[in-house]
């Protein structure tokens, strides 16, 4: 699979256009997973997804014969999620962090609040993650998802985003508290921490 | 030592404190259960979210991410010479030579259309209308945006038309959809550079519609399909076409002396 993987790439490279396509149509589903969680928008992630391949094509040249193709797209969409969120940062200043956080901790904590016996699936503890991971701001999500499920330092995602290593920080502890609201009671049915 | 605080057992969690912090949580730790249990809490919520929570891309979309970037690459290749590698015979009679033939056809509607301009008298004099030498581009031109549209127009009218109670029936409007995406991002560009904001706009909304058909499921519900109709609908994309492509038909048949010099 990662042979099919870098010979489209080096015949993409020669200017094959149908290997260029194979890959699009190949990876794309996993790369719009991986823009939507960060930008937490579809329209977004599309349009994230758009760039990646753009920028990846103009890349081509520069693919490392022995990466992995999947890991090297995954990087660069990344980095397009990243200028993209960047690029939206004005909008997200203008929005008080404060709100969200008791609106959505508030909502999710109490009536929205699945019983144990729905907790037994899978299927609905993923969807709780997501509806979670929607009532965060789009620097939290980003900070978060980024420490979280990119594996980056809070050094490196406050390099990515343009924060200060506090702000990550504060960042990141405050998607942690509302993913805790969300979340604990599936995962103990005790409430939080130790003060 | 106190208990550790949240932001604690989160630093502490990611292996983001300091050497120091590290050692001292370590040594509470292993003293105070409730800290202990805290931060079992913590790894087990945190544990629940993964990558297998991605959101899910519709269904189509590979379809419609190469509909998007397909055009552009094309775009990019044709700046460096290399169109003849990149596409086949289909993309290049599709897609580059409508993007070619809509630019000349917009650079020459402009001379036409714009008010005040005369034109050059020397391409009157030696260019008579329905002389063999009256190649006419910009009506060939015309014809295929004229072509798009009308294209587009039938796909969103089977889509309206089409019974809510059977959406399985509209796949092929979904990939005639798809297939018309590039087309009309082409067209869009061209109308962007040329200065025709009124019908790039036309064409950006139009464009939004084709994805919109485009990504819908093949299983889509008929409460899906009933929504999908309301929004074209309340977008008034049909109308607004159909006066666009009066517009382009009157160009069409604009006289032959209104057009671009040659030199």
């Amino acid at each position: 699979m990662n042979d099919s993987d870098r010979t489209a790439v080096s015949r993409a490279r020669d200017g094959d256009g149908e290997a260029f396509r194979w890959l699009v149509e190949r990876h794309s589903r996993y790369l719009f997973g991986v823009a939507a969680r960060l930008t937490g928008s579809a329209a977004d992630a599309e349009d994230v997804v758009q760039e990646a391949w753009l920028k990846a094509h103009r890349q081509l040249a520069r693919f490392e014969e022995r990466a992995d193709v999947r890991t090297w797209l995954h990087r660069i969409t990344v980095n397009c999620a990243i200028d993209f969120i960047r690029a939206r940062r004005h909008r997200e200043d203008a929005h008080d962090p404060a709100d969200l956080e008791q609106g959505a901790l508030g909502e999710i904590g109490a009536d929205s609040q699945p019983t144990p016996e729905r907790l037994a699936q899978g299927g609905q503890i993923q969807a709780r993650v997501v509806e979670a991971m929607a009532r965060l701001t789009g620097l939290e999500r980003a900070a978060f998802t980024l420490r979280h499920l990119e594996g980056m330092s809070i050094e490196e995602v406050g390099a990515a985003l343009g924060l200060k290593a506090s702000a990550t920080k504060h960042s990141i502890f405050r998607a942690v508290r509302k993913m805790r609201a969300a979340l604990e009671p599936f995962a103990t049915g005790k409430g939080a921490g130790c003060s | 030592m106190p208990h550790l605080t949240d932001d604690q057992l989160v630093l502490h969690h990611y292996g983001e404190d300091t050497d120091e912090q590290q050692r001292e949580a370590g040594a509470h730790l292993a003293q105070c259960a409730e800290c202990r249990e805290a931060l079992d809490r913590l790894r087990h919520v945190l544990g629940l979210v993964t990558a297998d929570a991605d959101p899910q891309a519709p269904d189509g979309f590979e379809r419609v991410m190469w509909a998007r970037v397909q055009p552009l690459i094309e775009s990019r290749r044709s700046r460096q010479g290399g169109w003849a590698s990149w596409l086949g015979l289909r993309g290049l009679a599709l897609a580059g030579g409508l993007a070619a033939l809509v630019i000349a056809a917009f650079v020459a509607g402009r001379w036409s259309g714009a008010p005040g301009v005369a034109p050059p008298p020397e391409s009157v004099a030696t260019a008579p209308a329905g002389t063999a030498g009256d190649a006419r581009p910009e009506g060939v031109l015309l014809v295929a945006m004229g072509d798009h549209l009308d294209r587009s127009q039938m796909v969103i009218v089977e889509l309206l038309n089409a019974d809510d109670a059977d959406p399985g029936s509209l796949s092929a409007e979904r990939e005639r959809a798809a297939d018309l995406v590039a087309a009309n991002r082409l067209i869009r560009q061209s109308a962007e550079q040329a200065g025709e904001s009124a019908l790039a706009d036309v064409l950006d909304d139009l464009e939004r519609v084709l994805i919109e058909i485009a990504n819908g499921s093949g299983d889509a519900s008929s409460e899906e399909l009933q929504l999908l109709k309301a929004r074209i609908e309340q977008r008034g994309i049909l109308f607004r076409m159909r006066v666009v492509g009066a517009e382009v038909r009157e160009r069409e048949r604009a006289p032959r002396a209104l057009r671009a010099p040659e030199s």
